[in-house]
């Protein structure tokens, strides 16, 4: 359910209490101000046997840290110029997270949100701090879904590459020469939303990560939700000799890459005596097990290789190839999202991997 | 783990290898030490313990000189003091560190009940039969890792059963203690079944096979796998359901999704003794 702005006024008049001790006293909407300004609303608010004040409200049906930002910049800029300097002013959103509620307070903007949570600094006679309760509107947050799939190629691409890219078409290069498919639209979409985050700058030329570790978490946050989502089915095989198994494969051109623990133990960051592989086709590799091609046998007690099927690109995605010699193994961003979520031994080794991934970002932003 | 158990394993380690020997520690500490850089499914759940189980093996008794030397090393080298009612089989020191003398039993020894006596009014051991084939297949650990920041640790070992002498004396020791209904402590032996099963890879299974192979016509053995078979060969066998009943399993799962779990182990485990 995704409010209007009325719907969102009309949801705050309805539940007064849920904001005691603060009462609506008089609500106008669509207001105009001097030098031809407008408001969503003007409300007066007043506090029982307390003081009363008024607020210049903009309202966030969507509340993405950019949308914020530019709401309290709006209103920032009537405050000084619409000669109402009485007059508080507010964002009234669904929700108000972490992060916007960071970028009203560095502005100096009072907010309200419809999940019971507000910040309200009224001259020097209220101030109202009240935070925790959870997101009523869960379907009201930015859309998370460009941190998975296909989609989370193009924050992988911005990590790999802090420079930035001077294109659209460069970031859909990059990810396609990188063993993954995405189309220019994709990129554009996602970069929107990235850009609605501030996450990125795409305002000019290089599109690049401003924050990327916060790029990061969110990567980790839609991977562990994608995680949680499909569990992946393993086969556990038993193999004398793995590197002997991966040069058969390599040589029927069945695809594998190396994951978890056992990527980590070959960068030299772990150890394990289970190897673990991601395949495209589980039953190629099952097929060419009967007919003796691969030198495994199925072991559900004993195994010491694990195989999972997927066709996740962020699996592929820059993934080193297979050599003669070299197993294939999932890029370091892959790994630190596998590991994030291998508990209890895994995040030790993510710490490790997101000083490479930042440090790269840092030597090369 | 306690770093005040890891010093006093230090302590023993250090005395012990002065006399050429390395002490081979069994019961949780055992399993902890062997299984402490284990990525298996079930690491977290090595129990914690605050006893020292040490098992004198037939050819560090042999020689009477050794005998004289371990019992001085425990009674008056580092200090311990005998418990009362449990007098040279169980040692303390320092209100709470406790030391337990376990052996196989040797030829040529005086034995009393339960008692082997390696140096007469000073220092016994407990009869574990099952530990017949302790020697084979010893695990040896350094202490490094446990006390980094101890500088004598890094050229110290200690020996740890294999596991499938692990999961032999845990076997005979939750058979032993249900049988006595002893609820707790069957619970705790059934726990370690558990946790050694989960956390052995292949190269523990296959080293497992040979070894039953050599043994697979022994007492031991036969009786080994006949208490697999009574009591962990389902899910619904007592073995699993202790482990069921204990509030730290996984607290987080279904009962379904224990019970899966439990099944995994059990296929394991039947598995490995089965000859």
């Amino acid at each position: 359910m995704r409010f209007t702005e009325r719907e969102t006024i009309q949801y705050l008049k309805n539940a007064p209490d849920r904001y005691a001790p603060l009462r609506i006293s008089s609500l106008e909407q669509q207001v105009s101000l001097p030098a031809g300004h407008r408001v969503d609303a003007v409300i007066k608010f007043s506090i029982q046997d307390g003081p009363s004040f008024e607020a210049m409200v903009e309202i966030a049906p969507v509340a993405t840290p950019q949308n914020i930002l530019k709401k309290a910049l709006q209103l920032a800029d009537y405050s000084s110029k619409a000669g109402r300097c009485d007059s508080v002013p507010m964002v009234i959103a669904p929700y108000i997270g972490k992060k916007q509620a960071r970028i009203l307070a560095d502005k100096g903007i009072s907010w309200i949100d419809l999940s019971g949570n507000m910040s309200i600094k009224a001259s020097n006679q209220v101030y109202i701090e009240r935070t925790g309760n959870k997101n009523c509107f869960p379907d009201t947050a930015p859309i998370k879904k460009i941190f998975r799939g296909t989609s989370s190629l193009v924050s992988r691409a911005l990590l790999l590459k802090p420079r930035g890219f001077s294109t659209l078409y460069e970031i859909v290069d990059f990810i396609n020469e990188r063993n993954s498919n995405i189309t220019l639209s994709t990129v554009s979409k996602v970069l929107k939303s990235l850009d609605e985050e501030l996450l990125i700058d795409k305002s000019k030329s290089p599109i690049y990560v401003i924050e990327p570790e916060k790029l990061l978490e969110r990567l980790t946050q839609g991977y562990l939700l994608s995680v949680t989502r499909k569990r992946t089915k393993t086969y556990t095989y038993a193999t004398e000799s793995s590197e002997r198994l991966f040069r058969d494969m390599c040589e029927r051109n069945l695809e594998y890459v190396a994951c978890g623990f056992y990527a980590a133990q070959i960068k030299g960051l772990a150890t394990t005596n289970q190897a673990a592989i991601f395949v495209r086709d589980i039953e190629e590799v099952r097929k060419a097990a009967r007919n003796n091609w691969l030198r495994i046998t199925p072991d559900a007690e004993f195994g010491n290789l694990s195989i999972a099927e997927t066709n996740d690109p962020g699996v592929w995605f820059n993934a080193s190839l297979p050599r003669h010699n070299a197993t294939a193994i999932v890029d370091d961003v892959e790994l630190y999202l596998e590991m994030m979520v291998d508990t209890p031994r895994g995040p030790e080794v993510a710490e490790i991997l997101k000083k490479g991934i930042l440090e790269r970002a840092d030597s090369d932003g | 783990m306690d770093k005040g158990l890891f010093e006093q394993l230090a302590d023993l380690a250090e005395s012990f290898a002065r006399i050429g020997i390395k002490p081979v520690i069994c019961g949780g500490l055992g399993i902890y030490l062997c299984f402490q850089e284990s990525e298996g499914q079930g690491r977290e759940m090595i129990r914690a313990t605050s006893d020292v189980d040490l098992m004198l093996t037939e050819s560090q008794v042999l020689e009477e000189a050794k005998r004289q030397a371990i019992a001085e090393i425990i009674t008056a080298e580092l200090k311990y003091v005998i418990r009362e009612g449990r007098e040279h089989l169980h040692f303390e020191k320092d209100n709470g560190r406790y030391l337990d003398i376990l052996a196989p039993r040797i030829k040529g020894f005086d034995t009393q009940n339960f008692r082997i006596k390696f140096v007469k009014s000073k220092l016994h051991g407990h009869i574990t039969d099952e530990a017949c084939f302790i020697e084979e297949d010893l695990r040896t650990v350094s202490l490094r890792q446990l006390l980094p920041e101890d500088e004598r640790s890094s050229g110290l070992h200690v020996q740890v059963p294999s596991p499938t002498n692990a999961l032999i004396l845990k076997l005979f020791a939750f058979d032993d203690r249900y049988e006595k209904q002893d609820r707790d402590r069957s619970q705790a032996h059934a726990w370690d079944v558990y946790v050694v099963t989960m956390l052995t890879g292949r190269s523990d299974y296959l080293e497992g096979r040979e070894f039953l192979s050599r043994h697979r016509d022994s007492a031991v053995i036969l009786k080994t796998r006949s208490i697999v078979d009574s009591k962990f060969s389902s899910v619904d066998k007592p073995g699993w359901q202790r482990v069921l009943e204990t509030s730290g399993f996984h607290p987080g799962m279904s009962v379904q999704q224990k019970r899966e779990r439990l099944d995994e182990a059990k296929r394991r485990l039947v598995r490995w003794f089965a000859i």
